[in-house]
C-alpha cells in the first residue's frame, strides 16, 4: 500500500490522470488495473479486492 | 420515487445491539451542534459521522458569515472546531454511515454500514444535503474522472485546461470564479439567457477574462472513455447540437437533501426535505428530530443549521425527560410556555404582578 500526496507529487497525479481525491488505484505488474474515486465503504472495498485477486489468480 | 421504507438487512443481532439515549446522524454544523448540546446535557450522545464527515463546509474555502470569526475561517477548520467542542463535552464520534432505519417502535432501530445494529431512544437526523447532478449516465460513469460537483476539491487538477461548469446561481458563480485560478478557460453553461445569481456575483463572472458564457445551452451528454474529453451541448432556442472539448466538467445546479434513509418513515415535501412541526424539530415520528439542511430548503446556512441542531438536542432532551428515559431536562431554558404577557402591550408581565 502506497499513499501519495497529490500536492507534493503533481507529476504522478498528472501521469495517472487524477481528477479527484481520494483516488484509489490498483496496480498489477506495475500497471494500474482498476480505480476507485471517493470515500468507499469497507464492504465495497473488500468486494473489489476479492474480484481483482480472483482475476489475478 | 417510492414511499416504501427500505427493509432492514436480515440476521442482525438486535438483542445484543448497543442502545443509546441519543444517536445523532451526521456531522455538519447541525450534527455537531446537536452533539454539543446533548453532550452538555449529559445524554452521552453517539454521533455517526456519515460518508462525508464534517459535511458540506469541508469542501469550501473561506467562510465569512459564521458569527464569531471576524476574520473569516476556513470551512474545514470551522468543522474541526465544532467537532472538538462537541467531543470536549463527551460526544462520542463513530466512523460509519447509517444505511437503514426502522422507526416503527421505540427504541428506534438503526443500522450502521449495513451491518451493525444500533438502538436509539431519540434519533437526531442531521444528514444534510449534497450536490445535485444532471442525471446523465455518462456523467455518473465519469464522476471523479473529470466530472465533479466540487470546484474547491478538484479545481486544482485542471491547471491550464479547458473546463466547463453548468449552473446559474450564486454557487455556480462562486465556483466558476474559483476555477479561473487554475483553468485556461472556464465555460459557463446556462440553460437560460440570464443568471439568477446575485448581481455582484454575476458581474464578477461576466467581467472575468477567463470566463466564456454559453447562454440558452444545455448539456446533453458527457464524452470520454476513461476521462472527460468533452461535452455535447444543445442550443435551447435553435435545437442545434455541438461539441465542446473540455477535460473537466463541474456541476453546480443546486443541492438535494440526504434523506433517502428516512423515506417511508418521515413526512417529506416533494423535494425530499423532511417536514418538521412548526417552530420545532419534531417530525411525524415520536422521538425522531431532524435539523439542518435535511429539513431546511429556505435558509441553508451553517449558522441556521447550527441553530436547528441546538433545537433538536433540546427537543430530544425534553422528549426523553417526558418519557422518563432521563430524569429531567438539563439545559436551562424555558420549555413549556413563553412568559406571560400583557394581551395589549405584549410586554412580559413580571411574576409579582401575574
Amino acid at each position: 500500500m502506497v499513499k501519495l500526496d497529490v500536492d507534493n507529487n503533481p507529476q504522478s497525479a498528472m501521469k495517472y490522470v487524477i481528477r479527484s481525491i481520494p483516488s484509489l488505484l490498483f496496480f498489477k505488474d506495475g500497471k494500474p488495473v482498476d480505480q476507485m474515486v471517493g470515500v468507499v465503504p469497507k464492504r465495497i472495498l473488500a468486494e473489489k479486492l476479492d474480484t481483482l485477486a480472483a482475476q489475478a489468480a | 420515487m417510492t414511499d416504501q421504507p427500505t427493509p432492514l438487512p436480515d440476521g442482525l443481532d438486535w438483542d445484543g445491539a448497543e442502545r443509546r439515549a441519543v444517536v445523532i446522524i451526521g456531522t455538519g454544523p447541525a450534527g455537531f451542534t446537536a452533539a454539543l448540546y446533548a453532550a452538555r446535557a449529559g445524554l452521552d450522545p453517539l454521533v455517526v459521522q456519515g460518508s462525508a464527515p464534517g459535511g458540506q463546509l469541508t469542501t469550501t474555502t473561506d467562510v465569512e458569515n459564521f458569527p464569531g470569526y471576524p476574520d473569516g475561517v476556513m470551512g474545514p477548520d470551522l468543522m474541526q472546531d465544532l467537532e472538538k467542542q462537541a467531543v470536549r463535552f463527551g460526544a462520542e464520534l463513530r466512523w460509519g454511515t447509517v444505511t437503514h432505519v426502522d422507526l416503527s417502535e421505540s427504541p428506534h432501530r438503526l443500522v450502521v454500514d449495513e451491518a451493525t445494529p444500533l438502538l436509539a431512544d431519540a434519533v437526531i437526523g442531521a444528514t444534510g444535503a449534497s450536490a445535485k447532478y444532471l442525471g446523465l449516465d455518462n456523467e455518473k460513469r465519469l464522476l471523479g474522472r473529470g466530472v465533479s460537483a466540487c470546484a474547491t476539491c478538484d479545481g486544482a487538477f485542471f491547471r491550464d485546461e479547458e473546463i466547463a461548469i453548468v449552473g446559474g446561481g450564486d454557487t455556480a458563480m462562486e465556483e466558476a470564479l474559483f476555477l479561473t485560478r487554475f483553468a485556461k478557460t472556464v465555460h459557463v453553461i446556462h440553460r437560460r439567457d440570464a443568471f439568477r445569481a446575485s448581481q455582484i456575483m454575476q458581474d464578477r463572472v461576466l467581467q472575468n477574462g477567463k470566463v466564456q458564457v454559453h447562454w440558452n445551452t444545455v448539456v446533453t451528454d458527457v464524452l470520454g472513455d476513461d476521462a472527460v474529453t468533452g461535452l455535447r451541448l444543445e442550443d435551447t432556442e435553435t435545437g442545434e447540437a455541438r461539441e465542446l472539448p473540455v477535460t473537466g466538467f463541474f456541476v453546480a445546479i443546486g443541492h438535494q437533501p440526504n434523506t433517502d434513509i428516512f423515506r417511508g418513515w418521515l413526512d417529506m415535501d416533494d423535494a425530499g426535505y423532511v417536514l418538521t412541526h412548526p417552530d420545532s424539530t419534531h417530525t411525524n415520528v415520536e422521538g425522531v428530530f431532524v435539523c439542518g439542511d435535511a429539513q431546511d430548503h429556505v435558509y441553508r446556512q451553517a449558522v441556521t443549521a447550527a441553530g436547528t441542531g441546538c433545537m433538536a438536542a433540546i427537543d430530544a432532551e425534553r422528549w426523553l425527560a417526558e418519557r422518563d428515559v432521563i430524569d429531567e431536562p438539563r439545559t436551562e431554558t424555558e420549555y413549556h410556555a413563553a412568559p406571560a404577557e400583557d394581551s395589549e402591550t405584549h410586554r412580559p408581565i413580571a411574576e409579582s404582578e401575574a
